[in-house]
């Protein structure tokens, strides 16, 4: 116990001071927390205080159930339907493109098809978190541009609970054509469920774990997520999932705005542990091995953010830094990428995945933002003539 | 979750919160933004920003619109002694069931356990409030109510049930 919880201790202080000093030349935090837990990991020279990520199975769950949860209780439709036209229109172009052209990149591999799914999603998908931080940092919030990216990020988010649910029946241990269907088919049929008690029963569930004091709200919305987040997992949907539509599902009873600022608090300190754990596995020397595949995709991600953001300034009329912005933000990577592999490590996918995934997020987490703050750079990138002004 | 009031200009920022631009006299653009964070933005010309804390941007609305407002340290630190009691206020819409109707036709205290301490029209506070008196839409009504009784108070006045 006492060497648990000082290596747990060292650990946070660790990925806080690394952070810090990231912050200070405008990092996000998600790569530093990587970095700190593959610095105190078993793959490098030096300290190691946790042996195995198992030592942390349970904690980072908590951080992955958390990110999601936050999810669901901050969505809101009224968000989507804001954007009107334009936004659905680019935004759902930009990941048509975006999951295809990963999906294309991932058979190309050659590593399998499972993972090819696993590398659409994880190149696919923006980071809200590194979106929301970096336009808050630049103070861009008020900038023409920003609704539309963050509306890109909300419509994200959705994609990313769908996705999920599509994918964990793919991953479960269905021996097959006829189990997997049936796999599918429960699971389905539980997200309907879930969907149906989100539309009709939030009043209900509103009772259970809403007007009280604090204290007890906390512990019952806690309750709630990991007791929705673990029959989900139990039922093949994945904990990841379950956790999101508990969030949905609490957003709609009176305690809705209580419960979002609750839980920021426990997302920051779990989901920390979450990347922490993520990077005590990655193995440097597993990296090099797929140096050329990981550059091949962040170009691919770099090429494809230009293209989606001339393609969604063409819908909305936005001029060439704006679109600018819109790409170097929006091409930003973080906690979908390492979520999917996260969930997925159970099912015995190729272990270049993980690395690929690692090499990939940790490159475009610290390139989204330095391209961010030197929009005027890419700009010059974008021929003037694609853009409507 | 939206208990955002629509006020016209504004702009949500999904996830972030609500942008609200403005001109000011010389027809220069300003955009205020009101963070989910309590955090308020003031985005003035040549891209400085000013940032405001809850307290503060309450502070100036309260100023800016020459209107009484609550001032939020006060209903903290009377929540704060008095643990379970909680100060709220809430303006009556105009599709109110209590618009139009009395405290005390309205039976509050005996249906909902609160108690209105005060009400606030335009810039007239009227505490205590007659009771007699009927509500009108935009009414402020500032009430004293146990943790849990708010939400069915507040139910109650819009809702009737």
């Amino acid at each position: 116990m006492a060497r648990e919880l000082m290596a747990l201790g060292a650990s946070f202080l660790l990925a806080g001071v690394l952070a810090r000093g990231g912050g200070k030349v405008g990092l996000p935090t998600i790569p530093l927390f990587i970095l700190a837990g593959m610095i105190v990991g078993p793959h490098t020279p030096g300290a190691v205080l946790f042996k195995h990520p198992d030592e942390l199975e349970l904690l980072a769950a908590f951080g992955l159930i958390f990110l999601l949860f936050h999810l669901g209780v901050e969505f809101s439709v009224e968000d989507l339907v804001a954007g009107g036209r334009p936004l659905l229109a680019s935004a759902g172009i930009r990941l048509l493109l975006n999951i295809g052209c990963g999906v294309a990149f991932g058979f190309a591999l050659g590593w399998g098809s499972r993972e090819a799914l696993v590398i659409a999603g994880a190149t696919g998908l923006s980071s809200s978190a590194i979106v929301t931080k970096v336009l808050v940092e630049l103070r861009r919030l008020a900038n023409v541009e920003s609704p539309l990216i963050l509306g890109t990020a909300v419509m994200e988010d959705l994609f990313v609970a769908l996705y999920l649910a599509a994918l964990a029946p793919v991953f479960g241990k269905a021996d097959g054509v006829a189990e997997s269907l049936w796999l599918f088919a429960r699971a389905a049929g539980f997200l309907v469920l879930l969907a149906l008690v989100a539309r009709y029963g939030a009043g209900w569930i509103g009772k259970l774990v809403s007007g009280v004091e604090d204290e007890l709200l906390i512990v019952s919305f806690i309750g709630f997520a990991f007791l929705v987040a673990g029959l989900s997992a139990e039922i093949g949907v994945s904990e990841a999932v379950g956790a999101f539509m508990a969030g949905l599902i609490l957003a709609r009873t009176p305690s809705a705005r209580r419960i979002e600022r609750f839980v920021l608090p426990l997302r920051d300190a779990f989901g920390a542990l979450f990347f922490f754990a993520f990077g005590l596995s990655i193995d440097p020397a597993g990296i090099s091995e797929i140096v050329v595949p990981a550059v091949a995709a962040i170009l691919m991600s770099l090429v494809l953010a230009l293209v989606t953001g001339v393609i969604a300034a063409r819908f909305t009329g936005l001029d060439r830094l704006a679109t600018a912005n819109l790409a170097a933000t929006l091409v930003s990577r973080g906690e979908f990428a390492l979520i999917l592999v996260a969930l997925t490590a159970g099912a015995g996918l190729d272990p270049r995945l993980s690395p690929f995934v690692a090499l990939y997020v940790l490159v475009l987490a610290v390139l989204s933002p330095i391209l961010a703050t030197r929009s005027h750079l890419v700009a010059r990138v974008i021929p003037s003539r694609l853009i409507r002004t | 979750m939206s208990d955002d009031i629509p006020i016209p200009g504004t702009t949500r920022l999904p996830g972030v919160g609500l942008r609200l631009e403005l001109t000011d006299i010389d027809g220069t653009a300003l955009q205020v933004v009101r963070r989910n964070d309590g955090v308020a933005e003031l985005h003035l010309p040549d891209n400085h920003v000013i940032r405001l804390d809850e307290d503060a941007s309450h502070t100036l609305a309260a100023f800016m619109s020459g209107r009484y407002l609550m001032p939020p340290e006060l209903t903290t630190r009377l929540s704060d002694a008095l643990s379970c009691l909680r100060f709220d206020w809430c303006r009556l819409a105009p599709d109110a069931f209590a618009v139009g109707k009395s405290i005390e036709g309205l039976e509050i205290r005996a249906r909902t356990g609160v108690t209105i301490v005060a009400i606030l029209r335009g810039s007239i506070p009227m505490v205590p409030p007659d009771p007699t008196m009927s509500l009108a839409a935009g009414d402020e009504l500032v009430y004293a109510s146990p943790e849990h009784l708010a939400e069915g108070f507040e139910r109650y006045v819009n809702e009737g049930t």
